[in-house]
């Protein structure tokens, strides 16, 4: 057990089980179930006999190690990855028995939680990001799973590029901190990080975590199957983020850790209120998703890392049963009517069509509005305790951080209770088919996330902020409870946010006989607010807004350098052109003439000494002649 | 023998070494180059002659036969010489022949 290979196999088994099933001539889908179930079960062994922390390194490069880090923590949520993976692949097998990709799917599921394991068990940050960018790579694949249809590789790309640009910033975070500590083990980290590779470091955790502003992929992601957005963007791979900021916490700069904070009370407002107005089920829990991710962040930048880990834990349960809860519902009226299965506004009435659903959703959604006696109330309630001692340590500004986290508790509540009103209350619309009667492999998954949603399962006392797993397992310093009205506060407010809902959203009241074929609201505000705050636009704006400034910088280069070099080289050519002249004339001139003259005498002397004999003998008489009449004359 | 006549027999002399520096000069041929020493040898012979008229032993005559004599062999050798030449170089140029012999 104390081996690196048991650990190997926890994290490759779900991947092989997967290919097994592209592979194999049936396109069998239990061989991905069942070895992911192994490896879940080795975890919960694992758990089970394991103390302390296990590392195991070898050398990739000179000097470099890689290292993969055991420990309490990592082993505990590789169980979650691993348990949420088995339900989801249930539940699957009914809301895809007719897809023809069924195999495919399976396999890209076993395939991203191989990579998530890989990222729990990895120490060395690089490491880290190498399955970061493999989970990104699972995420990008099963979003893109009915590439077909149209719109969704858009969507997957733009989910993709969008965590491109944070893991960037990681990137270079993770190089900045390698260039100052020269090393890149999470577990020999100490000290204080500088800021800048801390923000960049974080800046990669929002990225992953659709934190503001990177939250726009999640909604696009949600394009891709139901039970996909359950596990990867709802329970698990969007936690890395937060996983990330848990493990480096400690190490980061203070001044990041503000930023921190603030990025997740922004995100977790932001959330709140586009989830309010939405129309589509999943975009409502996609924009909870977002929220409750930013209840993370922001527990781990006020320090409460553990109520963090705590909330990711629980919301983890809960969402998946939402999301798989979404996913039966549009399972159904697909086959129901013909109208938008996601659109809440063609539903209603479904609490006697699907009662499993309803009741996992309920206990679900109360969890989520944190309610007392679910387990999101203690997570959440850790969390906002967190941020209020955070605030009475820094004082001033840093009220807004628990005020707008009681706010945005409320608008949950509202939230969720318009939600679940509208899908299962009043009366049924557009109802003409047949009812379908759940299954069990429907049920059983619901069942069970909804369970895991209860305060008993996570501990005796529901007031308590801390989990018996993590206090079982002392991962947890002792967090020192103070005696404050905040969970009083957040009960009432969540009481209030529902009743509210209740009151506006109560079948007979208009709302719901009010149905508009456009499937955007009237007025401009909640218009803005429907679309997100126009995130997925900026990111948009911002591509073309590079693009139109090269496009600038392309004009400016054209009509302004390019005629300038063109007259520098034009006029340069003439200036040689002329030197030229002035060398050949004036410069080689005298030399040509010193030395054609030279070359004339010498050849006109040449000829006295001439080779031809009979030249010479020529001369000789001359000369001859000339002493001759030079005697005769003096 | 009129002295009168004498400047005749030296106009011809004189013909005779002109003519024989024009054909050594010109002339590229071996053989007309030999026939060019030979015209000025006899223009030397006419001279030679013609002055011995003054001479009761005639000895100028005398070296003028004993001249023709040597010219004989003298071009017969060199003759010899040239064909020998022509035969083994294939030259009958003086020019060229300064190349070849240098082999």
């Amino acid at each position: 057990m104390n081996s690196l290979w048991f650990f190997l196999i926890i994290a490759i088994l779900p991947f092989i089980g997967g290919l097994m099933g592209y592979f194999s001539s049936g396109k069998r889908t239990v061989f991905a179930i069942t070895s992911t179930l192994i490896s879940f079960l080795l975890t919960v062994y694992g758990i089970a006999s394991f103390s302390g922390k296990l590392s195991f390194s070898s050398e990739w490069l000179n000097d470099f190690e890689i290292a993969i880090l055991i420990d309490k923590t990592s082993l505990l949520l590789i169980a979650l990855v691993t348990f949420i993976s088995i339900l989801v692949q249930v539940f699957s097998l009914e809301y895809m028995r007719e897809d023809p990709g069924k195999d495919r799917f399976y396999a890209k599921l076993g395939l991203f939680v191989f990579s998530m394991i890989g990222l729990l068990l990895a120490d060395n940050l690089l490491l880290l990001f190498v399955f970061w960018e493999l989970v990104g790579l699972s995420s990008y694949l099963l979003i893109g799973f009915w590439y077909e249809k149209k719109g969704v590789s858009q969507s997957a790309r733009m989910a993709f590029m969008v965590n491109r640009v944070a893991d960037a910033a990681l990137l270079a975070g993770i190089l900045l901190l390698y260039a100052e500590t020269n090393d890149l083990s999470i577990a020999s980290l100490s000290g204080n990080i500088s800021f800048l590779p801390s923000l960049l470091i974080a800046i990669g955790a929002f990225g992953k975590s659709a934190q503001f502003p990177f939250s726009g992929w999640l909604t696009k992601a949600m394009v891709g199957p139901t039970p996909v957005s359950a596990l990867i963007h709802a329970a698990t791979m969007v936690a890395a983020g937060v996983y990330l900021l848990f493990r480096t916490a400690p190490y980061l700069h203070p001044h990041a850790m503000t930023v921190i904070a603030f990025v997740g009370i922004v995100t977790a407002f932001y959330g709140a209120v586009c989830a309010i107005i939405q129309f589509d089920v999943k975009k409502i829990l996609a924009y909870s998703t977002i929220s409750q991710l930013g209840y993370m962040a922001m527990g781990v930048g006020v320090g409460a890392m553990e109520a963090s880990l705590f909330h990711l834990f629980t919301h983890a349960f809960f969402k998946a049963g939402l999301f798989l809860g979404a996913a039966s519902i549009m399972h159904f009226l697909h086959k129901i009517h013909a109208k938008d299965a996601q659109d809440l506004r063609y539903m209603g009435g479904l609490k006697t069509r699907l009662p499993w659903t309803y009741r996992s959703f309920l206990i679900c959604g109360s969890a989520l509005a944190g309610l007392p006696f679910f387990s999101g109330f203690m997570s959440k309630d850790g969390i906002l305790l967190g941020s209020w001692i955070f605030a009475n340590d820094h004082g001033g500004w840093a009220y807004l951080i628990p005020d707008l986290g009681l706010i945005t508790a409320m608008l949950t509540a509202f939230y969720v209770g318009r939600m679940i009103i509208l899908i299962f209350w009043g009366e049924a619309k557009f109802m003409n088919g047949t009812a379908t009667p759940e299954k069990n492999v429907v049920i059983i998954p619901l069942a069970l996330l909804a369970m895991f949603s209860i305060w008993i399962f996570h501990d005796w006392n529901p007031m308590s902020h801390q989990g018996w797993m993590f206090s079982l397992l002392a991962i947890t310093k002792g967090h020192v409870s103070v005696g404050s009205l905040i969970p009083y506060l957040s009960i009432l407010l969540a009481m209030a946010g529902i009743i509210l809902a209740y009151s506006l959203f109560k079948p007979g009241t208009n709302y719901n006989s009010r149905i508009t074929e456009t499937h955007e609201p009237v007025s401009k505000s909640r218009n803005v607010v429907f679309h997100g705050f126009y995130l997925t636009y900026l990111y948009e704006n911002v591509g073309k807004f590079f693009k139109s400034i090269s496009q600038v910088f392309i004009q400016i280069d054209q009509k302004g350098i390019d005629p300038l070099l063109h007259f520098s080289a034009v006029s340069s050519v003439v200036f040689s052109k002329v030197l030229a002249l002035i060398d050949r004339f004036i410069v080689d001139g005298p030399v040509n003439l010193v030395a054609y003259l030279s070359a004339y005498m010498g050849r006109r002397f040449a000829g006295l000494s001439s080779r031809d004999g009979q030249t010479q003998l020529g001369w000789l008489l001359l000369i001859v002649t000339l002493v001759l009449i030079y005697i005769q004359l003096f | 023998m009129n002295e009168e006549l004498i400047r005749y027999y030296l106009y011809l002399a004189a013909f005779l070494f002109s003519a024989g520096i024009f054909v050594v000069l010109t002339k590229r041929n071996l053989i007309f180059i030999l026939i060019g020493v030979e015209l000025l040898l006899n223009s030397a012979n006419v001279i030679l002659a013609t002055f011995s008229q003054f001479d009761p032993h005639l000895n100028g005559q005398i070296f003028a036969i004993f001249s023709v004599v040597l010219t004989v062999c003298e071009v017969s050798i060199a003759l010899a010489i040239l064909l020998n030449i022509y035969r083994n170089h294939k030259v009958s140029n003086l020019d060229e022949l300064r190349e070849v012999s240098n082999e």
